[in-house]
């Protein structure tokens, strides 16, 4: 009984883990430019985030390492130090956008710049972890995080053609406007496939006292909670395609557009709806990666971590996800276009894949610190597939970013 | 035992559990005719500094001796016969209030996460 | 790399219609969802304003592109001029409440619409 509570939990966390302004933002973009056609970036994404879940939570149950720990003690300092930096420069510049989400959600609400509420934001969410527990912060976050359903119950009101879907999820060759079309891609495969998921689940793991006797837990968690989270981008993308598209909306270039995705559907509620839902995923995702960060720098230099520590009991931690919030509110607040941001960033963080996911190739592998539960066959292939994506894609995704991009 | 593979980069935790750092780096004794043996564990942004060159070994010392005097322009060392017990954590017969290694972040604590409400 | 350049130098016109023709859909699902009475009017007004922005954006692009002679540079930047000044008609129909104003601005962006429309399809859909 305790187990089953434990995995919806995790389950709903994920969810709210997995939407954020990225998957929402390049989901709607996809949707209204290519209909359809974009789904099986997202099911290739998602299918890719289950396995890195999976083996995070794996390898934290087993080893009681977080993949950070795994990382430097296995490959040494100065090895670490390129998947450190790669990822905390990707983490600031997510963390900027997510922040650049909530401000967006309270820009329509009230009408009063984005900009503007940068600092407040970060405030609030800084707030949040000076005074939260990390069951308070991901149980809130993931009960909250249940208002962004709302995607899936209006892709299932519109009745779309489900053949039509289910060809959307066999990839293809653009008709049109190519670059445009690879380029989505790339970044809806960065939006789903986040190095902060996999990182945060495995402290989480940590933090929470996971031993082996999790492992079943775990694939649970890391299968079906992913996969909720893919299906709730799969209907942003739907409803991007069968609201925006039909209505001639065929560039989603001004964050304005994005309540119009649930409007003609809801009416008045689907703004209200829209608003809630972007506003609590963003800062959900905001509150997850700025302790992503201090878990990082802390794991990273073997400092005291752990989010259920009072300040004053843990300051070098502390000021890492202060700093980070503060710097992270930075560009909003200078008025950088966080939908822009948004989309750069995904395309960045697909491209910084290699870093850290080269890593579970060994980790994942070596007896000493996963014994008898070492990758099987599929997994090892899954971590190669991803690491050759994410070449691919950093090669392609920059020249696309110059050339094609939004 | 291949210390370098099972030693260095380990977390090492004092004897009240206390998270204090990592195995930065390894002092080892050279002896005529037989294998070198360890003498003391290194901890600290020096030693780190020291592995990824000479030039920024040098720059760090400086600067932590700038910052926090005579006591840091030396890395922080542990020696190896405190060393209790190695698992997934180094357990060191340590207390860390009595070292210098926390010092930054007591300064932290007492002149800036101190002073903000709610700590 | 160099057919990607190639690809995406080859309609710019094209390109910024699209945007164009975006954008002015865009001001058409706001004010009926204004119109409805499921938008708030800050949100829509401010929708409209930026949709304003946009358009006249993509004029000034236009007319960087184009030598200054070329008809379908006038055709066209007329036409995206006529969608802005119908955004902007929205958006001050919206503040004042005025619900006979915002249907008139969007009788004009229809016009303005097939007005581009016809102008694109005059001077660059015969290419491909």
């Amino acid at each position: 009984m305790k187990k089953l509570l434990e995995i919806s939990l995790g389950i709903v966390t994920s969810v709210g883990g997995f939407l954020e302004v990225g998957s929402m933002a390049t989901a709607a973009q996809a949707g209204a430019t290519f209909g359809l056609r974009l789904i099986w970036a997202i099911l290739l994404g998602t299918i890719c985030i289950i396995f890195l879940v999976e083996m995070a939570g794996r390898f934290a149950a087993v080893s009681g390492h977080t993949i950070a720990d795994g990382i430097r003690e296995r490959f040494g300092f100065n090895t670490f130090l390129w998947p450190l930096l790669a990822t905390l420069l990707v983490n600031f510049m997510v963390m900027s956008a997510e922040i650049g989400g909530v401000a967006i959600a309270a820009d329509l609400a009230t009408g009063i710049g984005f900009q503007w509420w940068a600092i407040p934001v970060a405030f609030l969410a800084w707030l949040f972890l000076w005074k939260g527990t990390f069951g308070f912060i991901e149980k809130g976050v993931a009960v909250l995080g249940l208002v962004t359903l709302c995607f899936v119950v209006a892709a299932v009101m519109l009745k779309p053609d489900w053949k039509q879907v289910a060809a959307g999820a066999v990839p293809s060759l653009p008709d049109h406007d190519a670059e445009s079309y690879w380029f989505m891609a790339v970044s809806i495969l960065g939006a789903s496939i986040s190095p902060y998921l996999f990182m945060f689940y495995s402290s989480g793991a940590v933090e929470d006292h996971w031993d082996k006797t999790y492992l079943g837990t775990n694939r649970a968690i890391a299968g079906l909670g992913m996969s909720f989270g893919g299906t709730i981008s799969v209907s942003v993308l739907i409803v991007a395609a069968l609201v925006l598209g039909e209505h001639g909306v065929n560039q989603v270039d001004d964050y304005h557009q994005l309540p119009l995705l649930l409007i003609p559907i809801f009416g008045f509620w689907g703004f209200v709806l829209f608003v809630a839902s972007l506003a609590i995923a963003c800062f959900g995702a905001a509150l997850e990666i700025a302790l992503q960060q201090a878990y990082l720098v802390a794991q990273g230099f073997g400092w005291t971590w752990g989010e259920d520590r009072k300040p004053r009991e843990d300051p070098g931690f502390c000021s890492v996800y202060t700093i980070s919030l503060l710097l992270a509110a930075i560009p909003i607040g200078l008025g950088l276009d966080p939908l822009k941001l948004t989309i750069f960033s995904m395309a960045v963080t697909a491209a910084s894949l290699p870093l850290t996911v080269v890593p579970f190739l060994f980790l994942l592998n070596d007896e000493r610190y996963v014994g008898d539960h070492r990758n099987g066959m599929i997994s090892n292939a899954a971590v190669i597939f991803v690491i050759a994506l994410g070449f691919v894609l950093a090669v392609v995704a920059i020249p696309l970013q110059i050339f094609g991009g939004s | 035992m291949d210390l370098l593979r099972d030693l260095l980069d380990k977390q090492v935790v004092d004897r009240r559990q206390v998270k204090i750092g990592k195995v930065d780096g390894l002092v080892a004794e050279l002896r005529h005719g037989k294998p070198p043996r360890i003498v003391a564990v290194e901890l600290g942004s020096i030693t780190l500094a020291r592995r990824l060159g000479s030039r920024p070994g040098r720059w760090v010392a400086w600067l932590a001796a700038r910052l926090g005097g005579e006591r840091h322009a030396e890395p922080h060392r542990i020696a190896w016969k405190k060393v209790r017990n190695i698992g997934v954590d180094i357990e060191v017969d340590v207390d860390v209030r009595r070292t210098a290694i926390f010092d930054w972040q007591d300064w932290l604590r007492d002149h800036i996460i101190g002073r903000i409400p709610g700590a | 790399m160099l057919a990607l350049a190639a690809c995406s130098s080859s309609g710019p016109v094209e390109q910024e219609s699209k945007i164009a023709a975006s954008a002015s859909q865009t001001a058409v699902m706001v004010m009926d969802a204004w119109a409805a009475g499921a938008a708030p009017s800050n949100y829509a007004s401010a929708t409209l304003q930026s949709t304003a922005e946009a358009l006249v954006e993509v004029g000034r692009q236009i007319e960087s592109d184009n030598p200054p002679e070329s008809p379908k540079r006038r055709e066209v930047v007329t036409a995206v001029g006529q969608l802005s000044a119908a955004a902007k008609d929205a958006q001050a129909g919206v503040e004042a409440g005025n619900l006979r104003q915002v249907s008139q601005a969007r009788q004009e962006l229809r016009a303005a619409t097939a007005n581009l429309a016809a102008a694109y399809a005059k001077y660059f859909a015969p290419k491909s």
